[in-house]
């Protein structure tokens, strides 16, 4: 192996950046992700596609990045010296904090953009939180300055209070024009500290995603902290244990490109034919495994799915299709997991398990777009602990596994601490939301004059539910969520069976606060009156706890189905309206001879209280 | 063939629901077409004798002037043995009946008429965008009766946007005051590009909901058998001996030459759809005839059940073994459990709809 010039790379640490952007949607991260790549050339302009780093179709529909993304720029400065910028791309949404966290552990600075019409919104407060956590240089960029109804004054003020930091630098910018690229990128230069870290020391490098390719295995994202990792050198992940031959390290600009090493500050990707995704885990230290570091990096967490749900192929043939499906979206999902169950009214399917519902919305929506499954998908839940009678102690994830209540001496449920912060307004309204998900009130601060941060105790189970919306909605959107597991306490919870036309739906069964099960259970019965469709008889639909029902409704018995109209000879038109209604019943599961709709089984997920 | 349907595909104005071939057009145009419809005629004149049943719908069958009746009657004349015609029927606007019309009808050899009222309502007329108002129509039927049609059928519509059903009664009322010997009462149908279609759409218009579609429906059926109509189909009334025979052999599965834009024909187990634009139509059919019809699968036992379900009679189970050579209930398993359920019944070697059965057609009709 080549001799490293230790002294080279001493230098050309001073002249590297690494950086984030923290912006809310809609605010324009994309668009000036895209104009600083444009600017400093790193991309042709036939490559340029609009909003490139974020990929996925998916991500660019719903405006949102799901998929963690890094790339090198080289920029030559004013100064005549040229650096190189890393670029580390977030994702926006809480259920991924822990990878945004990771990916701000990677750079010395982030961008934090603020619409100039719009000023700071709630989202993008926990992300700058995470990132002054980690010690982020943070340059706030007032973007949209184009706009008639900028005003940058007010943003400026909205920066310095509600988020407390000075922003008279304010970098003024018009991504969508290229206005205010050179402002920005001078200020990363003058502003963001190149990284520190010795690369004599052993190798510590932060893994902070990771993608698949079928011929050369999981390619960890990573960025060197300290040492150096080279081709041919064997690492170890901290986490594991596991040992690798690195084939090959490289930087993103976008495309990979291989180089010889990697030092501290360097951002870039290895491959070392690692198969398993289970072993890349988000937020891990890889070091060197001849000469390894004694202590990992902190702050690593091993991902633990927090929400499951049962997904099913409407088409019971699809079966085998959609666990191909499911094992394919594994391998870059290290936080994926998913094992077969069995329902009596959707058949065979899996129990899968995420980090939270936005992680299960988009894994459902890209089964169904890109694999072409069309499924049904059962309300979420939790893992609870069920104490038995003989001390023994289950775990469930799936209502229709709870054991009968005479065997039960006592159910825990899992628990966060949950901080939320708002404009002081609001915090009548959100105390009100807590309180209404069972949450228990831990204390209230005032950050300055305007903004209170308020600290409850919540059951994880109502944070799945619908919390986030429901917090947006009693805030017009100003409100941010954070929170940490803080661990199982006893609740009085009960399983709540639904019957339709007299039989359970074990896909429908729920667990369900006591107190809250009455209400709960009038408000699914009410929906699902509403949501199925009339049949050719009367359907009653029941909420039951223990064989006891205790909500009913009924779904009328259809009046009538004919199509009367002749088409003056024309078959071919009533047969059109047949297979029209025919198709219509395709995507629906017969349930004790009912026809059930889809969205019925989410239906317990999405009651509205009020 | 025994049935020969021609489409006149014509209109004064276009009604808001209709979505059958049609277009409002210069009168000379139409010359192009009874020439394009003789032509079309010609070509399959074998085919036609031992022709018993015409019927001439629309568009506005009415809407053709004396001399151009003159030149369909001549049309039919030379080509089919008029003598042999049991029922010949035209679809007429009430509001281009008049006494002249009458007996030019006669004279070419019509025998029935059916004539578009749909409704009493001078609202619902006018939002329909009939040409006619409700004085037009006893008057219209006194014309007709005084010229010596002793067949004349009513087309009648419930479901009508915002109908209530004290709106349904009065229809009903002054429907059964004329008297006719035969009725036919649709429940208003949402076709898709149709400007009622778009009204919905937007929210402008609202139906009735199924619930009250269905006590409408209920209340047709009962005030028209009530009043001496049997109920043959289901949506046509008849007096004794006045069922529409046109229809009924249709029903009944038999072949049927439609001419015209947009006319649908089957015969040698094959059915045909016609190209539907008008000018398209009399084009094709002037250069060739035989390019303007293109064939579609005529699935017999499907085909044969849906039609035949649809009379009250139902089909006839030995009919059905001799023709398919199978028994129904092993074709279609599931008509066990609608017999069972009262949705279908066994009367006399018959299989058919009860009244229940009647309300929930197109769920039986899926399994067919």
């Amino acid at each position: 192996m080549k001799e490293k010039d230790y002294a080279a790379i001493e230098k050309r640490q001073k002249s590297i950046r690494n950086f984030s952007i923290i912006a809310h949607i809609d605010h324009g991260k994309s668009t000036l992700a895209d104009r600083i790549l444009e600017k400093t050339k790193s991309i042709t302009a036939r490559e340029m596609k609009e909003q490139l780093l974020d990929s996925m179709d998916l991500e660019r529909e719903r405006g949102i990045t799901i998929k963690l993304n890094a790339v090198q720029i080289n920029y030559e400065h004013t100064d005549e010296n040229t650096y190189t910028f890393h670029l580390i791309d977030t994702p926006g949404h809480v259920d991924f904090a822990y990878e945004v966290s990771r990916s701000l552990a990677a750079c010395e600075g982030a961008l934090l953009v603020v619409d100039a019409a719009q000023g700071i919104e709630a989202q993008t407060l926990a992300n700058v939180y995470l990132a002054i956590d980690n010690d982020l240089e943070i340059i706030p960029v007032i973007n949209k300055i184009d706009l008639p109804s900028a005003d940058v004054e007010k943003v400026r003020k909205d920066i310095e209070d509600v988020i407390g930091l000075d922003a008279s630098e304010a970098v003024l910018t018009s991504a969508k024009e290229g206005k205010g690229i050179d402002d920005i990128l001078a200020s990363i230069i003058d502003k963001v500290p190149a990284p520190q870290g010795d690369p004599r020391a052993p190798l510590k490098a932060l893994v902070f995603d990771s993608i698949y390719d079928p011929y050369r295995g999981v390619i960890p994202s990573i960025r060197v902290i300290e040492g150096t990792i080279s081709k041919g050198e064997v690492i170890k992940m901290f986490s594991s244990g596991k040992k690798f031959e690195v084939s090959e390290v490289g930087v993103t600009t976008p495309k990979q490109q291989p180089r010889d090493y990697l030092g501290p500050g360097d951002v870039g990707y290895l491959v070392a034919s690692i198969k398993d995704v289970e072993h890349v885990r988000v937020g891990d230290t890889i070091t060197n495994a001849v000469h390894p570091a004694e202590k990992p990096l902190p702050g690593y967490r091993p991902l633990a799915p927090m929400v499951f749900c049962g997904l099913f192929p409407i088409d019971s043939n699809r079966y085998n299709d959609l666990r191909e499906a499911l094992e394919r979206l594994k391998l870059n999902d290290a936080a994926l997991t998913y094992e077969p169950e069995n329902s009596q009214a959707l058949g065979f399917g899996y129990r899968t398990g995420f980090l939270g519902m936005l992680h299960m919305e988009i894994i459902q929506e890209r089964l169904e777009r890109e694999f072409n499954i069309e499924l049904i998908a059962t309300a979420p839940s939790v893992i609870y602990r069920v104490h038995m009678n003989t001390g023994e102690m289950k775990t469930i994830d799936n209502p229709s596994e709870m054991p009968e209540p005479q065997y039960i001496e006592k159910i825990e449920e899992p628990y966060v601490d949950a901080t939320i912060m708002c404009p002081k307004e609001y915090v009548g309204n959100i105390m009100e939301l807590c309180q209404s998900k069972r949450g228990r009130f831990k204390n209230m601060t005032y950050l300055g004059d305007i903004r209170v941060e308020l600290a409850y105790e919540l059951p994880l189970l109502e944070i799945v539910y619908d919390f986030f919306d429901k917090l947006k909605s009693s805030s017009k959107g100003y409100a941010s969520l954070d929170y940490d597991m803080k661990g199982y306490m006893e609740s009085k919870l009960v399983k709540m069976d639904i019957l339709i036309n007299n039989e359970v739906v074990d896909a429908l069964s729920t667990i369900v606060h006591k107190d809250f099960a009455y209400h709960r259970g009038k408000l699914i019965t009410d929906k699902l009156k509403d949501i199925i469709p009339r049949q050719m008889f009367e359907v009653p639909i029941q909420a039951s706890i223990n064989n006891r029902i205790i909500a009913r409704s009924t779904v009328r018995a259809m009046r009538k189905n004919v199509l009367s109209k002749c088409y003056g000879g024309d078959v071919s038109r009533k047969k059109k309206l047949l297979e029209k209604q025919k198709e219509g019943k395709k995507r629906m599961k017969n349930v004790g001879n009912v026809e059930v709709p889809q969205e019925a089984f989410l239906s317990v997920l999405s009651i509205d209280e009020d | 063939m025994e049935s020969l349907y021609i489409h006149i595909p014509f209109c004064e104005k276009i009604c808001t629901y209709c979505d059958f071939a049609k277009e409002v057009s210069k009168p000379f145009k139409r010359d192009r077409y009874l020439a394009a419809l003789e032509k079309e005629l010609e070509a399959h004149a074998e085919r036609l004798k031992d022709l018993r049943t015409i019927f001439i719908g629309g568009g506005t069958p009415s809407i053709l002037s004396p001399t151009q009746f003159d030149r369909l009657g001549g049309m039919l004349k030379r080509h089919i043995p008029m003598p042999d015609i049991e029922e010949f029927t035209v679809e007429c606007n009430p509001s281009d009946i008049n006494p002249d019309l009458a007996q030019k009808l006669i004279h070419i050899g019509v025998n029935r008429i059916s004539i578009g009222i749909q409704t009493f309502n001078d609202e619902h007329l006018a939002f329909l965008n009939r040409t006619h108002r409700s004085q037009d129509i006893a008057r219209a039927v006194r014309t007709l009766r005084d010229a010596g049609f002793e067949n004349i059928s009513a087309d009648m519509l419930f479901g009508l946007p915002s109908q209530t059903m004290d709106a349904l009664h009065d229809d009903m009322n002054q429907l059964l005051k004329l008297n006719v010997d035969h009725i036919s009462y649709y429940n208003l149908i949402l076709e898709e590009g149709t400007r009622l279609h778009t009204l919905y759409k937007k929210g402008a218009v609202e139906l009735p909901d199924e619930d009250k579609e269905a006590d409408m429906y209920e209340t047709v059926i009962r005030r028209l058998k009530d009043s001496g109509y049997a109920h043959y189909e289901i949506s046509n009334f008849a007096k004794a001996g006045k069922e529409a025979i046109h229809n009924v052999r249709i029903w009944k599965d038999a072949d049927y030459l439609g001419i015209g834009a947009g006319a649908h024909s089957k015969y040698g187990a094959t059915r045909y759809g016609n190209v539907r634009r008008v000018t398209r139509y009399i084009d094709t059919v002037l250069q060739d005839p035989s390019t303007v019809r293109e064939a579609y699968p005529y699935e017999p036992v499907r085909d044969y059940m849906l039609n035949g379900l649809r009379l009250l009679e139902g089909i006839s189970l030995n009919d059905f073994k001799i023709r398919f050579n199978k028994n129904v209930f092993d074709v279609y398993p599931s008509f066990k459990r609608m017999v069972e359920e009262g949705f279908l019944e066994q009367t006399d070697g018959r299989l058919h709809l009860t009244h229940k059965g009647l309300m929930y057609g197109n769920a039986i009709f899926q399994m067919v």
